[in-house]
């Protein structure tokens, strides 16, 4: 379910998603990176703040200890400077305050330093009425209360004087001086027993009655309750109130440097909580982004990869031939799907274009066997026609008879050209030429090519000639009769077009290595020529340049195509260079090979040969054919029996030892191949030569497997039949 | 009157700078209409009162409020700075030792008679224990040689009016709540659990009645009379606390109401001597403070109105009128509502709903939400008093706050303390 429908996605979309989810985490990645940098900026900025304000917290809180350290030591001798330098630390401890406040941004430690601000304002206001205090205080210790003590001993001392030994002025003498004494003490020490002491000793004094003392003891108590108060103020103000707000100053700066310290520890944990979530989002990135990407190639992999070469290696099968095989990804609704369907189509189109081709073939072939078979009903009669007009020649005629029989025998020859060449195409067309790569003579055959045509050319006065190049002298190997057979005709048409003027044919080569050398073959003539708009199609079978052309100067029209086609086939090529009513120059380029190796010298001469035992078997239906055959044989003086058929020629081996056997293919009860067979059948090992019209070399492939050693095509030649003779002799 | 805690602490503020203004040219303004300069503690100061008066009576009114140590500095140092001093009973022996205030004339006072029992005799019912330290009756009058003393004469040293008693605060939300006069404890402020979390008031006077309770209430030791300690055992207190202090017990000592209140708020402290206003104020912004009833009994203090030496004429007069005013029923039902008590509370009740009164002056379960006098609720539903009526706190009074004979070095020992 699924899978049909990922299937029906399009590839595009696919990959499109992919890529976009990779795009994504790609893009999120880079986000962490970013959020990451920005955020520790921020941190370390923050830290930078945080550790400025916890140094400036610090060197506040040495101010406030400074300040109370001169207090203590104002105390002890109400210094002006000191007092000076009081008010201007803490005049600069206001100024630090506010600009501490300035840095700070966190809630709590603002209002810690909303706090202080407080604290140390109200300090400030009791720092303006310390000296006042101090002052209020030393007055009465320092001066009052000395300034009495000293007035009444004087008194007194001086009252003694006057009265000595009285012991109550003695009492009061040491009463005084006790008040005095305890006033003092209590003062520093602060314990009440001296306090009360002072008290009684100046009750005591007003108890002696003596009236001009009490206004002093009056004054010194009085006196001595104004040096208490004053005392207990001024100490309530540095002891209580100032210490109080200094230490209130230090907690509350502690607090605030431990605010401070916390804030540091909540942003390094916060960095590192943020760190370990950008790590971990990072490693989240990487969990998902590697799987991913090894799935999707995965899935690239199996689903479109695997799937598109299974496509191609239907392609493949299909190339080769093989439509067994289904498509894959038939269902499939995406591009793939849509390949498999173009891939089944392709099937399809190539199924019914096979057969259509082996239709054509088919066709293509029986217009070939046509083509054989008539050239092979027509070739047998011309045979025997063309047989009796040469024993007929030889025979006695009067001059008026043989002119006649030459007739026949130029009509009938002309009339076997037309029909190779229709079987040369045919056999072309139908790949069944088959080249031979034999050594040769070039310079030989060419004589022999321009011997033939110079007759005809003597009887237009045209000139023509050969140049071969001088390395062509040695041996060649090739297919030298399709050669000539391209030369003749180039060399025919040349001359057929030419009134006036020459025809050359040069030859020349070009070395591609030591043995492989490309041959040039050039007929120049200085004919008619051809209009350019006619060059393309000249090689065309059925086609010359001219329709007019065929009416005016005969010919088939097959033998360029001929031609064209055997130099193709012989890996040469064959083009064309024309000047209208100038001439033209066919040049025709084969590679051939160079060797050391002999050329067989055909012979040409009818000779009588001399082989008394020799006893040749014709089996021939045809009874011109028999009677042609069986000429020859007399002429070079060789014997010979006559079989009608297959069935006759394997009943007669029986009977006389034959040295060799010529064995028509096409016969009536027992055809050529059969009688081979059933002759190889008794063991005999006689030599059999089939004799075919069908010149094919698919005949001849059937003749050899049927056990026969050789072939000659029909029309058979004298000089054929010698050679082989003397082959099997 | 809806007034946030804010607005109060910046009122303050601009008050107490108008004060110093002023302090630089008093009788510029005093012509127009007299001005009445009061110097106290945040405890009575308070902008509505202020406002409230300034309408009533037609005069100017000048609050200075401050710490209750610098405002008797201030006052016992320098009478020509105020004309009214307002704080607590135990600033009376140095103000008039001091010669810093006058005699107040009963038949000045419209409503003297309508005082209470509490200040003329020192016992609020029949059977109420005399706390120790100075009962205000010890103080209230002053005597035919100018010394002050309980038998009744017309002048007196101070004015009554509010009046409460002290113990400590305490945040439930971190400390477990106790039973009053059974588990609540001064001992509490000396507990180990709580170490590095304990405030108290500093002021000698106050503060070290608190410290020597809560010493006793945890048996380090043991005063012959609390109210009045002998330099040994001032000796020995001080080694205690001094230790304590040393450990890190004490996260600080508070020298105004408001200080108390950010002590608490901001989790400086879970448990510290409190006031009650500083009660209701950090209740009001949402710290579950409960007020201790101590088994042991409390700290009483006494609201003392005095005029200072140096003052007189019209500005006397205003001040006379400031004073009756004091007692004229609505400034006790305010304050009552912050959880102070007047000392003539009938003339209160009439401006006191039913169910105000029933809670705060008869320990009565609150039948609804009380608002305070900043208009935030500062009682649930259902709750009680801690400690419970006012007869039965004031029937437990261990000690009244008290300048001791010893006073003078305990003041020594204090700064020891504070700086150990």
């Amino acid at each position: 379910m699924l899978k049909k429908y990922i299937d029906n996605i399009s590839i595009a979309t696919k990959m499109g998603a992919s890529f976009t989810f990779i795009f994504i985490l790609f893009v999120l990645s880079i986000y962490y990176a970013y959020t990451a940098l920005v955020e520790s900026r921020k941190m370390s900025e923050s830290i930078m703040e945080l550790s400025a304000t916890s140094a400036e917290v610090l060197s506040i809180n040495r101010e406030v200890a400074e300040i109370q350290r001169l207090v203590g030591i104002y105390s002890l001798n109400g210094s002006e400077s000191i007092l000076e330098k009081i008010k201007n630390t803490h005049n600069k401890l206001e100024i630090q305050l506010d600009s501490v406040t300035e840095d700070v941004k966190a809630k709590s430690s603002l209002k810690h330093l909303k706090s202080l601000k407080k604290v140390i304002k109200s300090y400030g206001n009791n720092i303006s009425s310390l000296e006042e205090r101090y002052k209020a205080k030393e007055k009465f210790i320092d001066e009052t209360l000395p300034q009495l003590y000293s007035k009444g001993l004087n008194k007194i001392n001086d009252h003694i004087k006057t009265r000595p030994n009285n012991k109550k002025l003695e009492r009061l003498k040491s009463l005084w001086v006790e008040a005095n004494f305890s006033a003092l003490r209590y003062i520093n020490t602060r314990s009440f027993v001296l306090k009360k002491q002072t008290i009684l000793a100046l009750k005591e004094i007003d108890q002696l009655n003596l009236n001009q003392y009490k206004a002093l003891s009056s004054q010194f108590k009085n006196a001595f309750e104004k040096a208490v108060q004053t005392n207990r103020v001024y100490l309530s103000l540095v002891n209580v109130v100032m210490s109080g707000e200094a230490i209130e100053f230090t907690t509350l700066s502690n607090l605030l440097r431990e605010e401070t310290l916390r804030e540091l520890y909540n942003l390094e944990e916060k960095s590192n909580r943020s760190f370990e979530v950008i790590k971990r989002n990072s490693f989240i990135i990487l969990f998902i982004t590697i799987p991913f990407i090894f799935f999707t190639g995965l899935f690239y992999k199996f689903n479109f990869v695997d799937k598109i070469k299974g496509v191609t290696n239907t392609f493949n099968h299909f190339i080769e031939g093989n439509f067994e095989e289904q498509v894959p990804g038939l269902n499939r609704g995406d591009e793939i799907g849509r390949l498999a369907k173009a891939a089944n189509e392709f099937k399809r189109i190539s199924i019914d274009m096979i057969a259509a081709k082996a239709d054509a073939e088919k066709l293509a072939n029986s217009k070939s066997e046509f083509l054989a078979n008539m050239s092979h009903e027509i070739r047998t009669p011309m045979n025997g026609i063309l047989g009796m007009v040469s024993l007929l020649k030889d025979s006695d005629v009067n001059s008026g008879q043989l002119e006649m029989l030459e007739t026949i025998d130029s009509s009938g020859n002309g009339l076997l050209n037309i029909l190779n060449d229709v079987l040369d195409i045919s056999k072309v067309e139908s790949g069944k030429i088959v080249i031979e790569k034999i050594p040769f003579n070039l310079k030989k055959h060419l004589k022999e090519v321009i011997l033939m045509f110079s007759e005809k050319a003597a009887e237009k006065s045209i000139e023509l000639r050969f140049k071969i190049h001088d390395e062509l002298n040695s041996n060649l190997v090739g297919d030298i009769a399709r050669i000539k057979q391209i030369l003749i005709n180039l060399i025919s048409n040349a001359i057929k077009f030419t009134n006036e003027g020459h025809v050359h044919l040069n030859v020349f080569l070009e070395k591609a290595n030591d043995s492989n050398i490309l041959v040039h073959f050039e007929v120049q003539d200085t004919g008619i020529g051809i209009k350019q708009e006619n060059i393309d199609h000249l090689f065309d079978a059925f086609t010359q340049a001219d329709s007019s052309i065929t009416r005016k100067y005969g010919g088939t029209g097959l033998g360029l195509s001929i031609s064209k086609q055997l130099a193709q086939i012989m890996d040469g090529d064959i083009s064309v260079t024309s000047q209208h009513n100038k001439g033209t120059t066919f040049r025709l380029s084969i590679n051939l090979q160079m060797t050391d190796e002999k050329v067989i010298e055909e012979s040409d001469q009818i000779e009588v040969l001399d082989l008394p035992d020799f006893l040749v078997l014709i089996v021939e239906d045809n009874l011109v054919n028999v009677k042609v055959f069986t000429s020859i044989l007399n002429k070079i003086n060789i014997a010979y029996k006559v079989a009608n058929n297959g069935e006759e020629a394997v009943t007669l081996v029986d009977k006389h030892p034959f040295d060799l056997i010529f064995m028509d293919m096409q016969m009536p009860v027992m055809d050529g191949i059969t009688a081979t067979k059933e002759i190889r059948l008794k063991n005999k090992s006689i030599p059999i030569v089939a004799l075919t019209a069908n010149a094919f070399d698919e005949d001849k492939k059937k003749c050899f497997e049927a056990g026969m050693n050789d072939f000659l095509a029909k029309p058979v030649k004298i000089s054929s039949i010698r050679n082989m003779i003397l082959k099997f002799q | 009157m809806k007034i946030t805690r804010r607005k109060f602490i910046e009122k303050s503020v601009k008050t107490t700078t108008t004060g110093i203004i002023a302090l630089n040219a008093p009788y510029i303004i005093a012509k127009a209409k007299p001005t009445v300069r009061v110097l106290g503690t945040h405890v009575t100061l308070q902008e509505e009162l202020r406002k409230l008066a300034m309408k009533d009576l037609g005069i100017n009114l000048e609050f200075a409020p401050n710490g209750s140590a610098a405002v008797l500095q201030k006052a016992s140092s320098n009478p020509e700075s105020f004309d009214l001093y307002e704080q607590w009973s135990d600033s009376i022996n140095i103000l008039w030792s001091a010669k810093a205030i006058q005699p107040i004339e009963t038949d000045r006072l419209t409503y003297w008679k309508e005082i209470n029992s509490l200040t003329k005799t020192g016992k609020i019912a029949p059977n109420a224990n005399i706390g120790q330290g100075d009962a205000p009756n010890k103080i209230l009058y002053i005597q035919d040689d100018n010394t002050l003393g309980s038998n009744p004469t017309n002048k007196i040293s101070f004015m009554p009016y509010v009046h409460n008693v002290d113990s400590f605060g305490y945040n439930t939300n971190i400390i477990k709540p106790g039973e009053p006069y059974k588990t609540e404890s001064w001992s509490w402020l000396l507990d180990e659990r709580y170490k590095g979390k304990v405030a108290l008031v500093n002021a000698p006077t106050i503060g070290i009645f608190d410290a020597a309770l809560a010493a006793q209430g945890s048996g380090l030791m043991k005063f012959k009379d609390i109210g009045n300690m002998t330099i040994e055992e001032i000796d020995q207190l001080f080694a205690i606390l001094n230790a304590k202090k040393k450990e890190g017990h004490f996260a600080g000592f508070w020298s105004s109401v408001p200080q108390s209140v950010e002590f608490m708020v901001q989790n400086r402290v879970h448990i510290e001597s409190m006031f009650s206003p500083g009660v209701s104020s950090a209740r009001g912004q949402g710290i579950p403070v409960q007020y201790a009833a101590p088994k042991e009994g409390y700290r009483a203090w006494h609201g003392v109105m005095c005029l200072s030496s140096k003052t007189k004429g019209h500005v006397k007069d205003a001040a006379y009128k400031y004073m009756n005013w004091w007692l004229s029923g609505e400034p006790g039902a305010f304050i009552a509502r912050q959880g102070y008590y007047i000392s003539n509370p009938q003339r209160s009740r009439e401006h006191l709903a039913k169910h105000e009164w029933d809670y705060w002056y008869e320990g009565k379960a609150a039948i609804q939400n009380l608002k305070g006098t900043d208009g935030k609720v500062s009682v649930q539903q259902g709750s009680i008093r801690n400690g419970g009526s006012y007869i039965n706190r004031f029937s437990n009074v261990a000690v009244w706050n008290t300048v001791m004979e010893n006073y003078d070095y305990s003041l020594d020992k204090w700064y020891e303390f504070l700086n150990a």
